[in-house]
């Protein structure tokens, strides 16, 4: 028997490696929820509103940095 | 290495404080010695962890939630209800926090640079892998010669020096700073490394990873701000979002482990 065996999770949709790379899975929530924002309030794409954003993620980040080192 | 730093919030907290003082009680040092100072008290403070868990052998979480209360109420005790104000804070300084470049402010920039030299140090360096084999299995590691003790230290200090770093800018980007700065930032670190995939367990996960997951956790507290969700239900969001990412994670295990046993059953 040299037919392929096929489990029914071997499927590989499109959903399935999205999910498996958790980086484009949390890209893809971002932009997500960046379009419904923006589309309900525009002012969340102002320039204003987008440099408190990268303020406030900056520090966090950083000490995520951290954690990854002791983690 | 299967460790967590609860303390970060607290040295972050006293570094603040203490990069303030630097600049009330000497009007005319420089930004950059103020940086350096703070990054140093970090990593004293970092380093009174390293010895407790790497020499005392007391597991991190209670030694980093011991010393959480403790910096934080030494930090209380010697700011004494009083405050740093941004007046007391030179402009050049504050820059770090209102200034951009291309765009960005240059506090981005500073943590931008930082994530990609450390993430390149973790992937492509002896000392980098070291830590992620710590943290994927420990008794592997002892065995193939890691210096596990030293490692251990080093991370902890490292992470001091980071909060340290991070105090520093907090000062740069409020101007004000008293003694409740960035108290229960911990949590939220937590919730971004989760929600980023990093495990909390060690050895798996990136540094891009866990900053996505910081991205997408302050975009979402954001997006609440901007469609007038009342401010409490802000916590029990991130509290949804941490559990759901950890409830995809399991699923993905859970598959994941089946798919292996079908495999394997066809050897």
């Amino acid at each position: 028997m040299t037919e392929e065996f096929k489990s029914p999770y071997d499927k590989q949709g499109w959903l399935n490696v999205l999910m498996r790379s958790r980086e484009a899975s949390l890209v893809l929530l971002i932009v997500a929820l960046t379009v419904l924002t923006t589309a309900l309030n525009p002012r969340f794409l102002s320039p204003q509103s987008l440099k408190d954003l990268m303020l406030n993620v900056s520090i966090i980040a950083l000490l995520v940095l951290g954690r990854q080192l002791s983690s | 290495m299967r460790q967590i730093d609860l303390s970060i919030s607290s040295i972050v907290g006293i570094t603040a404080f203490f990069s303030g003082t630097l600049f009330v009680n000497h009007p005319a040092i420089p930004s950059v010695v103020v940086v350096l100072l703070a990054v140093l008290a970090g990593l004293l403070l970092g380093a009174v962890n390293a010895a407790l868990i790497a020499w005392g052998k007391i597991p991190s979480l209670i030694t980093t939630l011991g010393t959480l209360y403790i910096f934080r109420g030494a930090n209380y005790a010697w700011v004494h209800g009083r405050q740093v104000n941004a007046v007391n804070v030179p402009g050049s300084f504050l820059a770090i926090g209102t200034s951009t470049f291309a765009g960005i402010p240059i506090l981005t920039w500073i943590v931008l640079i930082l994530l990609v030299v450390f993430s390149i140090g973790l992937r492509q360096y002896r000392a980098g892998r070291e830590f992620y084999a710590i943290g994927s299995n420990l008794n592997a590691a002892v065995l193939a010669g890691i210096n596990v003790s030293r490692l251990l230290a080093t991370g902890f200090i490292i992470s001091g020096a980071i909060a340290g770093l991070a105090g520093a800018l907090w000062l740069a980007r409020f101007g004000t700073v008293d003694a409740t700065a960035a108290e229960g930032i911990e949590l939220t670190v937590i919730t971004s490394t989760v929600v980023g995939g990093v495990a909390i367990t060690g050895g798996v996960g990136t540094v891009v990873g866990a900053v996505l997951g910081a991205l997408l956790l302050s975009v979402f507290s954001s997006t609440l701000v901007f469609l007038r969700v009342p401010s409490f239900w802000q916590q029990a969001f991130q509290g949804a979002m941490l559990l759901l990412a950890i409830a995809v994670d399991a699923y993905l295990a859970y598959r994941h482990a089946l798919r292996s046993r079908v495999k394997w059953s066809r050897v």
